[in-house]
């Protein structure tokens, strides 16, 4: 410790500490000086204008906060019509409303695939050319401004204005939408995996005279490639989520129906589609997390073990950090 | 060469993964194929000359054997390959139930365009004609943000097993909330137009408001828990053993550690808010989306063009902003 | 003051934690627990504030029985009970004086924990705790600024801003260098002999535990197997203890000790 000299010896010490300390009876010698309250100005100013900036934009939104009042009484409404389109019986003519449903979610989900795949391809290279350690000054920064304008750009955006045109209404400019606005966020994600690599084995791989690529392929990609999996996947996810705006837009899939469906108020149709989004998502977003899992922190039964190595070093049900001396 | 021969010890042989494993992934790269045949639906042929072959359950069953001898090659473990040809398998799932093809991009190139030169000639004095929709758009950004982080952290706080009061509480909210996350926005936009009333009855901007908390809350729940459960356990257990309540444990000694995280991910959910709120004025929220849907209805394209570019100058603004502010922060 | 008996833990795994430990410990002691990795001198200790529920036996802390299952019992056990713990477990991103405040947790009301307004006595008390392990000049540092050593004496004040009648002490200095964990193990028992205040520290070291305790436990296998005066822990009857011959390890480097 180098702070040796704050140590001093403290008289007189409170008698019978256990009784509540009383202020007066402890006499600080000089080097015990408290030191003064810090000034929290410049905090309390943030806070202030991030009060007024949010009362300022509750009125600016200009929305009518009246009409929160009507929505509870609506929202019993509605998901009382909802609930029972789900629980009505199964006839030919729900069970057809179940299928449609079912169907519509899978063609979102294949179009969240299809977009996700297009990404996927084409954000390995950007995510290299991107990586400040990968790449030349002039062409990191031209490829780090393209891939931020794609990520601003909504995938509806892409949709109308250059899938649409020419691939038409339907799930493949949707997917090929997806696939574009995919293309920003994976390469960025990827680009910062590549610039956290360790760099001992580049090095090396450096030393001995690998060329460019080798040193991908041989000191790069084997340490990246879980996390990118993992990143890839996880966009699959997101693209479940926004292959359903597109929807809207007639690209067919969940959002399509839901917006037909809404267009002429079949609340129970509607019912049935929110449980078949809400089951279909959560079961993908499971089965994709436990992938993710896998992919980055190895088979289950490794793991077991390790856990209970680390049990079996020290006794104690709540191990403390660090490793025991003994 | 003149190293001498050294009298060797058994080097190890590489490991070779199991043949009989990959019999059974030869075995299920012909199912797989299988697959492909009996569920293609496309008319595309191949012509080789002697017969006419449906193109995509080809193309499909090359990607599969291409797959399976370079994980041969490579050596990958039998479960490795499996999730290559999975892969594979779903592709061509995904690709044949979509009708997947790029042909329109050089035969249907001239019908689309004259719009994308449309759009390629975008109307400035528009910008600035919608700016009153910017600050609305805005402004709802920002209620939205304020309410969803605020409710989601207390969601995330409730979800995590570290800071929830019990653990069938945690459970339950988990399945809340993933329920909330498993909705997309446009579905709540949807949903709170339909019951609220949309633009046309004045209502679309509470509606939008209340479809982005939703949306909110569903993402930062799902951030800030991870990061709850991942806090440093070790003041907890100090603030237990000096016989704090749960309440003052998660103020104390959870808070502090999950705030910088969760200060970057309000940020991170504002940006998102910008870019949702296109879509949620396309059905009828307010917003910069609404103009949009005016103008897209019109065939307006130098138009929309005109507020997509202002929307990227915005979303890189905000962008910019709270990355400086992110940097502060942490 | 504590008095342990025929006390057993099983862990939910089955893992016999303590094996009928039976066990007084008088007011105003200072004794320090050796054994080896595993030995359940953690769980002894952890036993005594209920983070460890115990599963037979009895336990008493001051003249009330320690119970594991009522929440309410154990949270006012805890507030006259402090404890140090090997990683300090500070919340470092909060100022020093706020993790002092910690201490104090148990007496201050909910509203005033949510909103970080304490009260001016409790404040008062956290200064006195910091002057008294002499770091007060760092009270509104970042608690992440401070050295292992000075962090350890922040875990101290805010034991001591508890106002406890017993100072638990898991491996306090087993991250530590040798010159700091003397400081800390010297302030420690300072502060045993000053206020009066029950001490309890697990220690690897023997010779620090020869050079600071009273009273000398030995445990193996969840038991104790030798329980004396400092003065009776010769090397014959930790080897004891330990079951293997005494090693240089075993002797913490006294060179550069105060």
């Amino acid at each position: 410790m180098s702070d040796s000299s704050s140590k001093t010896p403290q008289n007189p010490p409170t008698p019978g500490g256990e009784s509540q300390p009383t202020t007066g009876q402890y006499k600080p010698d000089m080097l015990d000086a408290r030191p003064v309250k810090p000034s929290k100005l410049g905090y309390n100013i943030a806070l202030l204008v991030l009060g007024i900036v949010f009362i300022a934009a509750i009125s600016a939104t200009g929305a009518d906060w009246g009409r929160l009042v009507q929505l509870p009484g609506n929202m019993v409404n509605y998901f009382t019509l909802m609930g029972q389109g789900v629980a009505q019986p199964l006839t030919a003519e729900v069970q057809q409303h179940w299928l449609s449903a079912f169907d519509n979610m899978l063609e979102s989900v294949q179009i969240a695939w299809i977009g996700t795949v297009v990404g996927a391809l084409f954000s390995l290279p950007m995510g290299f050319l991107a990586a400040r350690n990968m790449t030349p000054l002039p062409l990191y920064v031209v490829v780090r401004f393209i891939l931020s304008v794609i990520r601003a750009v909504p995938e509806i955006v892409f949709a109308i204005a250059i899938m649409l045109p020419i691939f038409g209404l339907g799930p493949l400019a949707g997917a090929l939408a997806l696939g574009i606005s995919s293309i920003g966020t994976l390469s960025k994600l990827i680009s910062e995996a590549i610039e956290g690599v360790d760099q001992g084995p580049l090095e090396s791989a450096r030393a001995s005279g690998a060329t460019q690529v080798q040193m991908i392929r041989w000191a790069v990609l084997p340490q990246i490639m879980p996390e990118v999996i993992a990143i890839w996947l996880y966009r699959f996810e997101v693209n479940i989520r926004a292959s359903a705006i597109l929807g809207v837009l007639g690209a067919g899939g969940i959002g399509s129906l839901l917006s037909a469906l809404f267009g002429v108020r079949a609340w129970d149709r509607i019912g049935i589609t929110l449980v078949v989004i809400v089951v279909v998502t959560i079961i993908i977003d499971q089965i994709s997390a436990w992938i993710r899992h896998r992919v980055i922190h190895g088979a289950p039964k490794k793991e077991a073990r390790a856990a209970r190595e680390r049990d079996d070093s020290d006794g104690v049900g709540v191990p403390p950090a660090g490793a025991h001396p003994i | 060469m003149s190293t001498p021969a050294i009298e060797a010890p058994a080097r190890p042989q590489k490991p070779r993964p199991a043949a009989s494993a990959y019999a059974g992934l030869l075995a299920a790269a012909v199912g797989l194929i299988l697959f492909f045949l009996w569920s293609s639906t496309s008319t595309l042929q191949l012509d080789i000359g002697v017969a006419r072959l449906p193109l995509y359950p080809i193309l499909g069953a090359l990607g599969v054997f291409a797959v399976l001898a370079l994980c041969w090659r490579a050596r990958t473990g039998p479960l490795t390959a499996l999730g290559a040809l999975a892969v594979i398998g779903v592709t061509w799932w995904g690709g044949s139930g979509i009708g997947f093809t790029l042909a329109p991009l050089w035969e249907d190139f001239d019908r689309g365009w004259p719009i994308i030169q449309e759009f390629l000639d975008p109307s400035w004095g528009f910008i600035w004609r919608v700016w009153d929709q910017w600050v609305v758009t805005l402004a709802m950004a920002v209620v939205a943000t304020g309410i969803g982080c605020s409710v989601g952290l207390l969601l995330a706080m409730l979800a995590s097993p570290v800071s929830s009061p019990s653990k069938p509480v945690s459970q339950a909210v988990k399945a809340i909330n993933s329920v909330i996350r498993s909705i997309p926005d446009i579905g709540y936009g949807l949903l709170f137009v339909a019951m609220l009333g949309g633009t046309a009855a004045g209502a679309g901007e509470m509606a939008g408001i209340l479809a982005l908390i939703m949306f909110n809350i569903g993402i930062i729940a799902k951030l800030t828990g991870e990061t709850i459960d991942s806090v440093d356990k070790g003041p907890l257990e100090a603030a237990d053993a000096t016989g704090s309540t749960l309440l003052q444990r998660d103020r104390i000694a959870v808070l502090p550690q999950i705030l910088p995280g969760y200060s970057s991910y309000s940020l991170y959910v504002f940006e998102l808010n910008i870019r949702a709120s296109v879509v949620l004025g396309i059905v009828g929220a307010g917003g910069i989306g609404s103009t949009i849907s005016v103008q897209l209805s019109h065939f307006n394209y130098s138009n929309i063009s005109a507020i997509m570019i202002a929307l990227v100058i915005v979303v890189l603004i905000v962008d910019y902003v709270s990355l400086t502010i992110r940097r502060r922060i942490t | 003051m504590i008095r342990f008996s025929n006390v057993d833990v099983v862990y939910p795994g089955g893992f016999q934690g303590l094996k009928g430990v039976d066990l007084t410990i008088d007011k105003g002691e200072f004794v320090v627990i050796v054994g080896l990795s595993g030995a359940g001198k953690s769980t002894l200790i952890r036993t005594i504030n209920g983070l460890v529920p115990y599963t037979s036996g009895e336990l008493t802390v001051g003249d009330e029985v320690v119970d594991p299952t009522s929440k309410g019992k154990i949270r006012r056990l805890r507030s006259s009970v402090g404890m140090i713990f090997q990683s300090f477990n500070l919340v470092t991103r909060i100022s020093v004086l706020n993790n002092v405040l910690v201490g104090r947790c148990s007496s201050t009301p909910a509203w005033r924990s949510l909103l970080g307004w304490y009260r001016a006595e409790d404040k008062e008390l956290a200064f006195q705790s910091l002057e008294r392990v002499g770091i007060v000049d760092k009270a509104y540092n970042r608690a992440s600024a401070l050295s292992g050593g000075q962090q350890q004496r922040v875990a101290i004040a805010r034991v001591l801003a508890q106002d406890p009648e017993v100072i638990l002490a898991d491996e306090p200095v087993a991250s530590l260098d040798p010159p700091t964990a003397h400081r800390v193990l010297q302030d420690l028992r300072r502060i045993n002999r000053e206020l009066g205040i029950t001490t309890i520290v697990n220690l690897h070291h023997l010779e620090m535990a020869r050079k600071y305790a009273d009273r000398v436990i030995g445990m193996r296998g969840g038991e104790v197997v030798f329980d004396g005066p400092v003065e009776e822990a010769t090397d014959a009857a930790i080897e004891e203890v330990y079951q293997r011959s005494l090693t240089a390890g075993d002797a913490a480097p006294e060179s550069a000790a105060h």
